[in-house]
């Protein structure tokens, strides 16, 4: 029997604190590790440091209803304990949601990424500007904006340019978009493609439907919001798409905004 | 949903600025309130980027006695780097306070410590873009009342013109008499002037626009009188006398950003016995006061359980003066072993207990250890009452190589009052005198395959008001240059040369601290002349033009070098003279004679100088001493 005890802790990140850059939220977490008393393991060597680990850096400014963390402990405590004693020392915007245990012998939460889901806003003064047409009128711009962007999706090939460290290589982002739909406020509801192979950056989709129309995007013309992380698994002959703490049931994702639901079972895209 | 999501600043001009975590507030531990429900409204300003002041404990320790207060709401204001200051002006933002994001020209009150005198400028940025005026004089019942305090409020003439009142000292003592005297002058509807009048007769309260400066012909000042009888002719130093029952801070704010001082701050001590006659902060805070090891300990424990820092820090001019500090270490290292949480020790002086404190609390990591002999030779190290010998520093570099150290730092000062050639050679003298120590300390099989490394450091002298410098004449700017490069050949003469690194600094910003240090009312022009030619981050050498500075001075008639590089009379009367720190101009005069005279005097523990301190009732001045003047202990 193992020594230690692992688990995997699910956060969201809204408010304020979506400015708070992917190494200082790490930065934070293991703070508040420390404030919560939880028996965090070390490493060994002469300059220990928590056994600590993120899923897929968030970019500055985007907010999150889903961010995993896997830690290890000295001794045993119970998931739901795990997550009152964060949530009673953090300040707010960073709230835990979800924990559990991993086996012994787990595959960390960067690994077992496939997927990413995401809730993407163009944002009003960009709007207004791609789609405003003369008379500037607002409802107007959003409506052509949703029809543009319902056409961008339904291309066949959304071919871009990546660049790798061999030089430019050109991809298509098409089969690497598992889902979409635009919902009546014009926001893009996606789920991406994500992990450490072929991982889709929102940025570099609309960075696509942005060119196309002459115009090159700035990080702040989008509103992002993650709304979860998935992994990948076999289903009834297909492929499911399954949260990283999967939902027992519908209230355990209290504090992040549920997405996909249309098409899903207590968050598994099918 | 979250009641700050309602930042200041818009998300798009957030991402297009470096770290905008420096303006969103929301750290933990940092203190919401609700602004209906209390009286005063303080923006505590540190002038200087968010991870310098976030760094300061001052701050920390009166936003902590402040929010203590259930009318009182303090929040936190930081200099907006040059990327968002652009914004703000661009766009028409409003200078604002972290916590609540509303605007500071909205506040009761707007706090600055002013910890160096590079800061300046920085002050007159964060008025102007708070829409608050920048001349005191021109500030109405609708502006702030602008507060200074820390180290450089206490030649405050420079910049009286911008502050309508300092506290002078430890504010730890009556700024809750301030907030009642503010809060009953506003509920009797009572204009500005009157409660300016009123707070001059708190003790520790100066409000520069009532007092009258004459000049003499020769640019002098002829004399500094209070407007009104009322108004105290002399403002004295207010000073803490219970260490250990003074309020500090449980639960800091903890930034998200790494700060510079990124972990616990331990107050354990303030004051120095040392007297060093070049050092304002062993003059600022005398006299010594210790706070117990138990006290200490408690606060550590505290703070490390309500921040979530690994690493606490013990803060004083001088660790190793304090007694109680192998005690304290040994409750520390007890604790902190088992929590993971590091211990550093800055000013500490290297013997062979620190040493061997160092090997336990800093695992097996040997980084430089650091020295500060300030002068090449005995003579100028006894000019300047530095109280280490030419033995102290190579019986500690020997320890320290016995104790597996390689890396040495070593600190000096260049123009120093009566230096000489010999002096500046005296600095490659004793580097290489090291350098043989580590060579005859450490047989060739222990080397492990390398070899010492000196790092030898000068900066330039800067004489400070309060200190028995405070009549010498500062170097210009080439003869520093000029002394930097004799210190290089005394330096490459060495046989150890090899093993040598010199570095300096620019002289150029040494110049302008030296005028605003021991500068007069005159001042203010200039500050106000080069913030609108664009200067501010004086203290960012990128940041620094000091071109604008000379053409700022020139165009306002005022010779920089009148307050550096002239001979001051030992009857001069000095622009901060109505400022009574405790320690008195004749002991300063004494000590400035017997510097002249390449002669030390005793540390407080020895013997007392009768510096004056004594009046504060309090710490060392109350201890019987040895009598001796052994050098250490």
């Amino acid at each position: 029997m193992s020594d230690f005890f692992d688990y995997r802790v699910k956060l969201t990140k809204l408010g304020p604190v979506r400015f708070v850059g992917h190494l200082d939220v790490m930065r934070y977490m293991q703070k508040a590790v420390r404030r919560a008393g939880l028996p965090i393991r070390y490493s060994e060597g002469y300059s220990p440091h928590q056994i600590m680990a993120f899923a897929l850096p968030l970019s500055v400014g985007a907010t999150s209803g889903g961010e995993y963390m896997d830690i290890s402990l000295v001794s045993q405590v119970s998931p739901d304990e795990i997550v009152a004693s964060l949530n009673r020392v953090m300040h707010e915007g960073i709230t835990a949601i979800a924990c559990m245990r991993l086996p012994e012998h787990y595959t960390g939460a960067m690994t077992v990424i496939a997927a990413a889901s995401y809730d993407i806003t163009i944002r009003e003064p960009v709007v207004m500007r791609l789609f405003g047409g003369e008379e500037k009128d607002l409802p107007l711009a959003r409506t052509s904006c949703k029809i543009a962007l319902g056409d961008f999706f339904a291309q066949e090939k959304i071919l871009t340019i990546k660049k790798t460290k061999k030089g430019e290589q050109q991809i298509d982002l098409k089969p690497l978009i598992h889902r979409y739909e635009i919902l009546e406020d014009g926001t893009a509801r996606l789920l991406l493609h994500a992990g450490s192979k072929d991982h889709v950056k929102p940025s570099l989709l609309f960075g696509e439907f942005f060119k196309a129309r002459g115009y090159e995007m700035t990080p702040a013309d989008l509103m992002i919001h993650r709304s979860d992380l998935f992994t990948e698994e076999e289903y009834e002959g297909g492929t499911r798409y399954v949260p990283l703490i999967a939902d027992t049931d519908d209230t355990a994702a209290t504090g992040g905004q549920q997405t996909g639901r249309g098409e899903t079972d207590g968050g598994i895209f099918r | 949903m979250f009641a700050s999501d309602r930042l200041a600043i818009p998300d798009e001009l957030l991402l297009s600025v470096s770290k905008p975590e420096r303006y969103i507030g929301g750290e933990v531990n940092s203190v919401i309130k609700d602004a209906a429900q209390v009286d005063v409204r303080f923006a505590f300003c540190f002038p200087d980027v968010y991870e310098i002041g976030m760094s300061h404990i001052g701050i920390q320790i009166l936003y902590g006695l402040f929010n203590s207060y259930p009318d009182v709401w303090c929040e936190r204001v930081y200099s907006p780097w040059p990327d968002m200051d652009a914004l703000l002006r661009e766009h028409h933002i409003p200078l604002f306070a972290l916590e609540s994001q509303q605007p500071v020209r909205n506040f009761d009150f707007l706090g600055f410590t002013l910890q160096y005198e590079m800061c300046y400028t920085n002050v007159l940025q964060v008025l102007d873009l708070s829409g608050i005026p920048l001349l005191a004089s021109d500030r109405t019942g609708e502006d702030p009342i602008v507060i200074g305090g820390g180290p450089c409020s206490y030649n405050p003439e420079p910049i009286a013109d911008f502050f309508d009142l300092f506290y002078i000292g430890e504010g730890e003592t009556h700024y809750r008499a301030l907030f009642d005297l503010y809060k009953e002058c506003k509920r009797s509807g009572l204009p500005r002037t009157v409660f300016l009048r009123m707070a001059a007769r708190i003790p520790g309260i100066y409000v520069p626009s009532l007092y009258e400066v004459t000049y003499r012909e020769d640019g002098t000042i002829a004399s500094v009188r209070s407007k009104y009888d009322d108004v105290p002719a002399v403002v004295r130093r207010e000073v803490v006398t219970d260490m250990n029952s003074v309020y500090y801070p449980d639960a800091p704010v903890v930034p998200f950003i790494k700060a510079t001082q990124d972990r616990v701050a331990i107050e354990i001590m303030r004051g120095c016995i040392r007297g060093c006659r070049f050092c304002q902060a062993g003059q600022l805070y005398k006299p010594l006061r210790e706070k117990s090891a138990d006290v200490c300990m408690e606060s550590a424990l505290k703070m490390l359980a309500n921040t979530g820092y690994d690493e606490v820090s013990l803060a004083s001019l001088s660790s190793s003066d304090h007694s109680e500090l192998p005690k304290l270490l040994d409750l520390l290292i007890e604790t902190c072993g088992r929590e993971h949480v590091n211990i550093s020790l800055p000013s500490l002086r290297i013997d062979a207990f620190s040493l061997d404190v160092m090997e336990k609390i800093q695992d097996v990591k040997k980084s430089s250890l650091t020295f500060a002999p300030e002068a090449g030779t005995q003579r100028l190290r006894d000019a300047i009452n530095k109280g280490l010998t030419r033995e102290d520093i190579l019986s500690g570099a020997r320890e320290a190589f016995r104790g597996g150290w390689q890396k040495v730092k070593l600190y000096f000062m260049l123009g120093l009052p009566t230096e000489t050639e010999e002096d500046m050679l005296g600095i490659g003298e004793i580097a290489n005198a090291i350098a043989a120590e580590y060579f005859d300390t450490v047989p060739k099989e222990d080397r492990g395959g390398q070899s010492v490394e000196i790092t030898v450091s000068t900066s330039f002298f800067v004489p400070k008001p309060f200190t028995p410098f405070q009549w010498a004449r500062m170097e210009r700017p080439e003869v520093f240059t000029e002394r930097a490069g004799i210190t290089k050949r005394g330096i490459m003469a060495q046989i150890n040369q090899k093993r040598i690194r010199y570095i300096w600094h620019i002289a150029d910003e040494s110049l302008l601290e030296g005028v605003f240090a021991r500068g007069d009312r005159k001042l203010s022009q200039v500050i106000r002349g080069a913030y609108e030619k664009g200067c501010f981050f004086d203290a960012w050498s990128e940041q620094f033009h000091y071109d604008r500075w000379l053409e700022t001075f020139a165009e306002c008639g005022i010779d920089p070098f009148f307050y550096t590089a002239r001979v001051r009379a030992d009857d001069e009367i000095f622009p901060w003279d109505h400022i009574d720190m405790g320690v008195s101009k004749n002991y300063l005069l004494r000590e400035w004679h017997a510097a002249q005279a390449s002669e030390k005097s005793a540390n407080c523990r020895q013997r007392c100088l009768g510096c004056g301190a004594g009046v504060f009732g309090t710490g060392v001045c109350l201890m019987p001493r040895t009598g001796t003047e052994a050098d250490h202990e």
